[in-house]
């Protein structure tokens, strides 16, 4: 079977007891394999966690990147700055 | 280096190519391996009532390569056909970590805790500040001004 260009799938890892809950780690992982290319790339990161308590209930967790965020919203702000101030000063050298 | 001697009335022979190729695919199996939830999450780290355990984010590369050939058929001793041949391969990688959040598991309860790198938060910023910081001197600046009342 051929391999896709880019795969992504969720893996769970083993279960870890950890007093009376029972933890289960999830991770996303993307692989990306370039055709005619022998080797690839892997970005595995943590997504969730799912706990099971001793009564039965099952809740998840999600794991945020924060510092993923403010990188991605302080380059897209830094992004949107540079097209507003082109647009801005570059109308007003133009009249 | 493969040599194999052959007869003018038997088949030549060609050495098995691939093998190089099967150990570097092996080794490289063995560092994509590493690359699993067993190194995204650590191990559970109990201190008296609390565990905590840590969670990253793992990036991994990796590239290899490998190639053969053969020499020329050329005549050697009491008539008989030989050639050479060889093989070779490589590769590398590299496996960056970041840590992204701790598990924290107490009598309360479980929760997540992220980790905030403050210096990557700061770079993003700086590059960010940098990117207006151009777009906006180049915009004012003098030179631009002058082709503009060139233009006119």
């Amino acid at each position: 079977m051929p391999r896709k260009l880019i795969e992504s799938k969720v893996i769970a890892g083993e279960p870890i007891r950890m007093g009376r809950y029972q933890i289960v780690t999830l991770i996303r992982s993307i692989r990306v394999h370039p055709f005619g290319f022998q080797g690839g790339l892997i970005w595995n990161r943590p997504i969730a966690v799912m706990i099971l308590e001793q009564d039965g209930t099952e809740r998840v967790v999600p794991i945020h990147d924060v510092t993923r965020q403010f990188q991605v919203l302080l380059l897209g702000v830094g992004l949107i700055g540079s097209l507003i101030l082109w647009r801005t000063f570059g109308r007003r050298n133009s009249r | 280096m493969a040599k194999k001697e052959v007869t003018p009335n038997s088949e030549i022979e060609l050495p098995e190519v691939g093998t190089s190729m099967e150990m570097t695919e092996g080794v490289m199996g063995k560092l994509l391996e590493t690359s699993g939830v067993s190194v995204v999450y650590g191990r559970p780290i109990k201190q008296d009532d609390v565990t905590i355990i840590p969670a990253a984010e793992v990036i991994a590369g990796i590239g290899f390569g490998s190639g053969f050939g053969y020499g020329p058929l050329r005549e050697g001793e009491e008539g008989s056909t030989v050639t050479g041949g060889a093989e070779g391969g490589g590769g590398g990688g590299k496996v960056f970590s970041r840590p992204v959040a701790v598990v924290v598991a107490s009598p309360d309860g479980v929760r997540v805790e992220p980790v905030q790198d403050r210096t990557k938060v700061l770079l993003a910023a700086i590059t960010a500040g940098g990117f207006m910081a151009a777009a906006l001197l180049r915009m004012i600046s003098p030179k631009r001004a002058l082709k503009e009342l060139q233009k006119e």
